[in-house]
């Protein structure tokens, strides 16, 4: 009974376990069927997840934006030293004897280089070994280095300037298989991956090894990962050290493999690997990484460098070479002894390597996007043509117009002065902004959108809105000259007020609070008078001006008061730039440019930026006013830029000046630049600086030091000259002034001047023979 | 066979080409002012010279034309202009460029812009007027084309 009855419920138990175990297997073949399921329905997202980045674009490869290529030429005003800097912006290296592109050898005066093979809009230009002989701060000769043979000009690869990569701050250039030299692909394998032409994407063996060492040594001190398993955690997956994560890591390794060759997958890790970081961007792959420590290209690396960079794949900042030398050294001397063991290096190899020292510092190639105000126009240029994802996408090749000479004294001489000028006025927060634009080309040379060049941020060349104050001038006077005024015409500069309905009554005055009387035109816009402007713009009509404001290039609405012939509406720097622009290429409109092409990966041209003019003022006209805006150098309100530019050059120009000198302009042009400075505070408090205290300033020191070609304005058809005798207006008024040469378009030279034989300009006009410049003296003392 | 179709299409502009270089070379010869002559205005800067960097860029240009590579010719001669950018010769051959680009409202104005370069430059203001009244006529504009040719005629 007990028995049965022990029995009974032993048999219910069987039966029990028995159904429970069926059920369990049951349950145990569901959850294996379903997991089975999952894993599949996971690999293959997984799978697709590789496919997708592995067939589409495996990178988005930023646009690379290029300075403008340095061209040299027989007798161009340049320097052995302007030469060096560009090239080592150019990432050139010095080189004994200048053996390979991209290398150069500098003996005093004579230069020697290696350009680079680089694809412009017109084509491949070629690398060449040249040798630039430079004499009394100019180019003497360029010959080829190897025949001797005297060539008329070379162009040089142009410097990288930044790449615009928005989402990731990653940077990198690509290489294909056939660039990666089998140096640097053994030792890769030696140390990293021994097993990687055999293994399935994970090794086994190796897992075991770093098990075995690192449960030894009691943490972690080796890795088991394949070359592909770190290809895939870089690639795909982010940086946590979870088990989720390497069960990933290897079923996406081992799906890799599956569909990609192992070639395939090596290009990809040597892209890939992240090998260092430059301020804000991240260093990748081998291409890069060559280039921004050693200036090479990877092929050619020597084997110490070679082992120098695999060496840094186990921690790009903790073996960095310009802030941990001694561990970086040490590092790369295990690789070394690794790479001898493996017989990637022979003993002779090994010797000379290990004996090398690491690569100075100083070599290494930063100044990625170092012209972030600059960089900035070009990108708005481009946001115009392009979708941001075309930009970023495929590497595209981004040609500018940006002059590093020009740039770097546009940098140097602006935070300087400001700072000068705060210590003077003792008032601080100054800021500033300048524009350089080629004269007929309108190509924008370099760009400072404040004082601090490197400092992201309020572009104030583009975006600070300030009132103009008296840079409208020319445009009043243009409008005058072109609607029967001469350069000779008196006008009243006396006091004025206007009304109009529904506004105050408005009482303009002279910045010298006086009344000057009756005044030639041309000297009302030497000196500047307010007083006599308004009369002239209120004759000739505001809406007028507004419209050649326009015309200039400013096209946008103005509303048509007064004040605006004062200069009460507000402009950017570069607004005013592109106005002056159209002045100084002789009454035609040349739109600013600061792109010249845009090339895809693989050198073909998707845009042009061509140059395009546009007759909008007559010739002759302009020729006036361009004459009497010499007249604001040579004896108006500029005088004082005599202290800055010598005399020969000649510069037009306008000073500006806002109400309560908030705001201190200057824009003018020699005979090959044009410039636009700007200083004011970003609080629009006042400056206590006029337009010739400030700006002013600045403009004279950048052009000072900077290769000037003096200003010629070109006589068209039509124009008489006339020595003016001021007595006619000695009637009239006090004003004495002395005799000048004015030009007249025909027919309208006034009576009372006496006539000079027709077309023949003062001697000042002629074209003078270029003495020795003051910039280069200047230079010389800052090297 | 893309060549053969645009020499086809080109054909009178190629001839047209190589006569305006034929008139450019023996302008060339005539136009240099006198030695010791001040060159008045700073206008009618010499002829580009050759085997100077604005020469040789210049050279090129002239190849790319005639291989109907007017696109390649435009760098080219941008190029020069940087060198040279008050060369009103320049200027005129970015002209006949932009002709042959088909672009005849700019032949015009670059021909406008040579012109206000030129200074005394008469034979080079006469092309200038020439071509620009065959890019008028081109564009349809018969009047200008006409004024533009009596100008041609009254450059001398």
């Amino acid at each position: 009974m007990f028995r049965k009855k022990k029995a009974a419920p032993k048999k219910a138990q069987n039966k029990k376990i028995k159904s429970l175990r069926s059920a369990f297997t049951k349950v145990v073949i569901i959850v294996l069927v379903l997991s089975s399921v999952a894993f599949i329905v996971y690999a293959n997202y997984l799978n697709k997840v590789i496919r997708a980045k592995f067939d589409g674009k495996r990178w988005a490869i930023p646009a690379v934006i290029y300075a403008r290529p340095l061209e040299l030429y027989p007798d161009l005003a340049f320097t052995t030293e302007m030469l060096e800097e560009e090239l080592l912006l150019g990432g050139y290296r010095k080189d004994q004897a200048a053996k390979a592109p991209g290398g150069y050898d500098r003996r005093g005066n004579v230069m020697h280089l290696i350009t680079r093979d680089f694809y412009f809009s017109d084509g491949l230009e070629k690398s060449a070994g040249v040798t630039v002989e430079f004499a009394g701060q100019r180019v003497a000769a360029i010959t080829r280095t190897d025949t001797g043979e005297h060539l008329s000009l070379v162009r040089i690869d142009p410097a990288r300037i930044g790449s615009f990569h928005p989402r990731e701050h990653e940077d990198r250039i690509l290489l294909t298989r056939a660039d990666l030299p089998d140096l640097l692909v053994k030792s890769l394998i030696a140390v990293e991956d021994r097993h990687y032409y055999i293994h399935f994407g994970v090794d086994p063996f190796a897992i075991a090894r770093a098990m075995f060492v690192n449960l030894r040594a009691g943490e972690t001190v080796q890795g088991g990962s394949t070359l592909t398993q770190q290809l895939v955690k870089n690639f795909f997956l982010n940086n946590r050290r979870t088990l989720w994560r390497k069960i990933n890591e290897a079923i996406m390794a081992v799906l890799l493999e599956m569909h990609y060759t192992k070639d395939e997958i090596l290009t990809a890790y040597a892209n890939e690997i992240f090998l260092g970081q430059d301020g804000a961007r991240a260093v990748h792959g081998f291409g890069l990484a060559s280039q921004f420590y050693f200036r090479r290209d990877v092929k050619d690396l020597s084997p110490a460098q070679v082992a120098m960079l695999v060496g840094m794949i186990k921690g790009p900042s903790f073996y960095d070479p310009r802030r941990n030398v001694e561990r970086c050294l040490k590092r790369r001397q295990v690789v070394l002894d690794m790479m001898r063991a493996e017989n990637v290096i022979t003993e002779e190899q090994y010797q000379t390597a290990k004996a090398a020292r690491l690569e100075s510092t100083d070599n290494i190639l930063s100044g990625f996007n170092r012209y972030p105000a600059f960089l900035e126009l070009v990108r708005r240029q481009l946001d115009r043509d392009y979708r941001e994802e075309d930009l970023t996408g495929d590497g595209m090749k981004i040609l500018t117009t940006l002059d590093p000479q020009v740039q770097m004294q546009v940098e140097k001489h602006l935070s300087a002065t400001i700072s000068t000028l705060e210590k003077r006025t003792g008032r601080k927060g100054l800021e500033g902004a300048v524009v350089v634009s080629s004269r007929e080309g309108g190509e924008i040379l370099a760009l400072a959108g404040g004082r601090h060049p490197l400092k992201p941020g309020f572009n104030r060349a583009l975006d600070a809105q300030r009132p103009i104050g008296s840079l409208v001038k020319p445009a009043v006077y243009l409008t005058a000259l072109a609607n029967g005024y001469t350069l000779a015409t008196p006008v009243d500069d006396v006091a004025i007020t206007l009304t109009s309905a529904g506004t105050k009554k408005w009482r303009p005055a002279n910045f010298d609070k006086r009344e000057h009387g009756r005044v030639p035109l041309y000297q009302a816009l030497a000196q500047s008078y307010n007083l006599a402007t308004i009369r002239i713009g209120m004759d000739v009509g505001v809406d007028k001006v507004v419209e050649n404001v326009k015309l200039m290039g400013v096209d946008r609405d103005f509303s048509p008061y007064p004040s605006f012939l004062l200069g009460a509406a507000t402009m950017s720097p570069l607004e005013v730039s592109q106005m002056f622009q159209t002045l100084a290429a002789g009454g035609f409109y040349v739109p600013q440019r600061v792109i010249g092409s845009v090339l895809t990966a693989d050198n073909k041209v998707v845009k042009r930026f061509g140059l395009s003019v546009e007759q909008r003022f007559p010739a002759n006209t302009i020729f006036l006013l361009n004459n009497a805006l010499k007249r604001v150098v040579s004896e108006g309100t500029a005088q004082s830029l005599a202290g800055y530019i010598p005399d020969y050059i000649k510069v037009a120009g306008k000073t500006g000046t806002s109400d309560d000198l908030r705001d201190s302009w200057f824009a003018g042009f020699t005979g090959d630049k044009l410039a636009v400075v700007w200083i004011g505070r970003d609080d629009n408090k006042p400056t206590r600086l006029t337009g010739a205290g400030g700006a002013m300033v600045v403009w004279g020191k950048i052009m000072q030091s900077l290769p000037l070609q003096p200003l010629e304005l070109t006589e068209p058809e039509g124009i008489e000259w006339a020595r003016v005798d001021s007595s006619y207006l000695r009637s009239l008024t006090d004003y004495f002034g002395e005799n000048a040469w004015l030009p007249f378009i025909a027919g309208s030279t006034p009576r009372q001047t006496v006539t000079a034989q027709p077309a023949s300009p003062p001697a000042v006009e002629r074209r003078q023979k270029t003495g020795t410049g003051l910039w280069d003296k200047i230079r010389s003392l800052f090297h | 066979m893309k060549t053969g179709n645009r020499t086809h299409v080109w054909n009178p502009l190629w001839v047209a080409g190589l006569l305006f270089a034929v008139i450019l070379l023996l302008h060339g010869c005539a136009a240099r002012p006198p030695a010791g002559e001040p060159v008045v205005g700073g206008g009618g800067k010499p002829p580009v010279q050759q085997g100077t960097a604005a020469g040789t860029l210049l050279a090129s240009a002239h190849q790319a034309v005639q291989a109907g590579q007017f696109n390649r010719a435009e760098v080219t001669l941008e190029r020069a202009l940087r060198v040279e950018p008050r060369n009103a010769g320049l200027w005129h051959e970015m002209a006949q460029v932009k002709y042959g680009q088909e672009d005849y409202g700019q032949a015009v104005q670059f021909c406008l812009k040579a012109n206000s370069l030129a200074g005394r430059d008469s034979a080079l203001i006469k092309r200038n007027w020439l071509l620009m009244s065959r890019a008028y006529a081109k564009m349809g504009d018969m009047d200008k084309a006409e004024q533009a040719s009596m100008k041609a005629a009254a450059a001398n």
